[in-house]
């Protein structure tokens, strides 16, 4: 078996100036929170950021100035906040805040996971949103209707937490409701280089044992990291709830306090 | 608003779901939640929220995540099936909760003040764009509607309120705003104040609507039936419609 198993600050290393990052995990679930504490100290600079429900990773990457653009459908705490280092940020133009609808953001990371250079939609075509970005307008060669074409997004890295893996990259999720597991595996295939802190790394004979719940393979996957409560203070079920004290607080003072 | 009169705006939403909807519930937004079980508990249709569908009574299960919901739903949806679901147009509804809307319905859930450097930045407005314009309805509700939050022109066009027509595929866009004044429908495009409630009058809503707006024959919205209400007691009875609503 070929392992891919890492050290924290070995798959932080993958990580380069000016890339484009993905960030998976809805809000306060499955954060990849270990991962971006140690990016965050890398010195990186010009990071551009792309995740579909946002937080805590963000913020904290956003926070230590490695960021230069937030690609996002919703950035918050949900219920405990506000992103308090991004809002500063957006506000002050001091990154550039390249705000998304849901299925914009979602179409272009799938028509990179699916490996075709555009997906057409008709969604938010009379948004402001658009103003934002540089789409292009085709007309529909059958029915004449405008779409817009959202191209492909091809990300140089994403940064994934989940329940457990294999040491070769077989990587399970609890599934729904409890994660929003489609949009992350769909953001693993669009990106060059994935990198999955989990709770545990378990025997292939355990992935065996329920291989309804693998949804990434070692053909997906470039890095393990064995990290329990790598997803603390957003939840990783079975594991753990979100931790709302600590989530609560870095509301409050932008900072992580364990 | 009292809980009596929280009641009566949240009956008043679920009156605004047609028949047999598939309505589509976004992230925080408990009474569209409590709105739209009510409506299609009396009226046929389904609810999907949190990529959970249909969940059994009380909808305190909805929030729960699996240790909640696991016996009491018929299924979970992928996150990529609900947007199909709207953009084929599949899922028929959904309310939104805007920061600001304007006289042309359009919502803000975006940004105040300049583009680039808002004098507030809220979180963002996740589907708001998109189900403007994929879902056939849109209904928008206020808790608490002010000038400030009706102005002429919304500062940032997060979702257009425009009824939009391509070959095979209508929207109404927003086709109504429910607020704890009354409700405004867009009749031709044009904003029109269709009912009070008993606790408001045409006048007030006037006076705290920032956009002009058209006022004929605007009816005291009906108070809750026994039926209404006894099943809106069932679906909510810690009412987390009141997080939103009460104040």
């Amino acid at each position: 078996m070929n392992s891919k198993l890492m050290a924290l600050e070995e798959a932080a290393g993958l990580v380069t100036p000016g890339q484009t990052i993905g960030i998976a995990g809805s809000i306060t679930t499955l954060k990849p929170i270990a991962l971006v504490e140690t990016i965050a100290t890398a010195g990186l600079s010009d990071l551009q950021l792309v995740s579909f429900t946002g937080s805590l990773g963000i913020d904290i990457l956003v926070g230590s100035g490695a960021v230069a653009s937030v690609a996002a459908a919703y950035v918050g705490l949900g219920h405990f906040g506000r992103a308090p280092h991004f809002v500063a940020a957006a506000e002050s133009g001091a990154i550039e805040d390249l705000e998304y609808s849901e299925w914009l953001m979602l179409q272009r990371i799938r028509a990179a996971a699916m490996g075709v250079p555009f997906i057409p939609t008709r969604a938010a075509t009379e948004s402001q949103l658009l103003e934002l970005h540089n789409f292009r307008r085709i007309t529909d060669p059958y029915s004449g209707d405008e779409l817009i074409a959202l191209p492909a997004w091809h990300l140089d890295v994403a940064l994934l937490h989940a329940w457990r893996a294999s040491a070769d990259g077989h990587i399970q999720f609890a599934g729904p409701p409890d994660h929003l597991w489609d949009i992350d595996v769909a953001m693993a295939r669009a990106a060059d280089t994935v990198i999955v802190s989990v709770d545990e790394v378990v025997e292939l004979d355990v992935i065996r044992q329920r291989p309804d719940l693998t949804q990434l393979f070692p053909v997906d996957v470039d890095a393990v990291i064995e990290q329990p409560g790598g997803s603390w203070p957003t939840s990783s079920r079975p594991g753990y709830d979100e931790d709302a004290d600590a989530l609560r607080a870095y509301a409050a003072s932008g900072v992580l306090t364990r | 608003m009292t809980p009596e009169q929280v009641d009566q705006v949240v009956v008043t939403m679920s009156r605004q779901v047609p028949d047999g909807a598939f309505v589509g519930v976004g992230l925080g937004t408990p009474s569209a939640l409590v709105a739209s079980v009510l409506a299609t508990r009396l009226r046929g249709g389904h609810v999907l929220a949190g990529g959970t569908i249909d969940v059994e009574l009380p909808i305190d299960r909805w929030f729960g995540g699996s240790d909640a919901t696991n016996g009491f739903t018929t299924g979970y949806v992928s996150h990529f099936t609900s947007m199909e679901w709207a953009e084929t147009q599949t899922m028929t509804m959904q309310f939104l909760r805007p920061a600001q809307i304007d006289g042309s319905g359009n919502l803000n859930t975006s940004r105040l003040g300049p583009v680039a450097t808002p004098t507030r930045r809220f979180p963002g407005g996740l589907a708001t764009g998109d189900v403007t314009q994929l879902l056939p309805k849109v209904v928008a509700y206020l808790p608490a509607h002010r000038q400030r939050n009706t102005p002429e022109k919304v500062d940032f066009v997060t979702g257009t309120g425009r009824s939009t027509e391509a070959s095979g595929y209508q929207s109404q866009g927003v086709a109504a705003l429910v607020t704890d004044l009354g409700v405004i429908e867009w009749r031709d495009g044009v904003p029109t104040l269709t009912e009070t409630h008993p606790w408001t009058t045409s006048q007030d809503v006037v006076n705290s609507t920032g956009f002009s707006l058209r006022v004929s024959d605007a009816r005291v919205s009906a108070t809750p039936t026994e039926s209404e209400q006894s099943t809106l007691d069932q679906i909510d009875p810690r009412r987390l419609r009141d997080r939103e609503l009460l104040r």
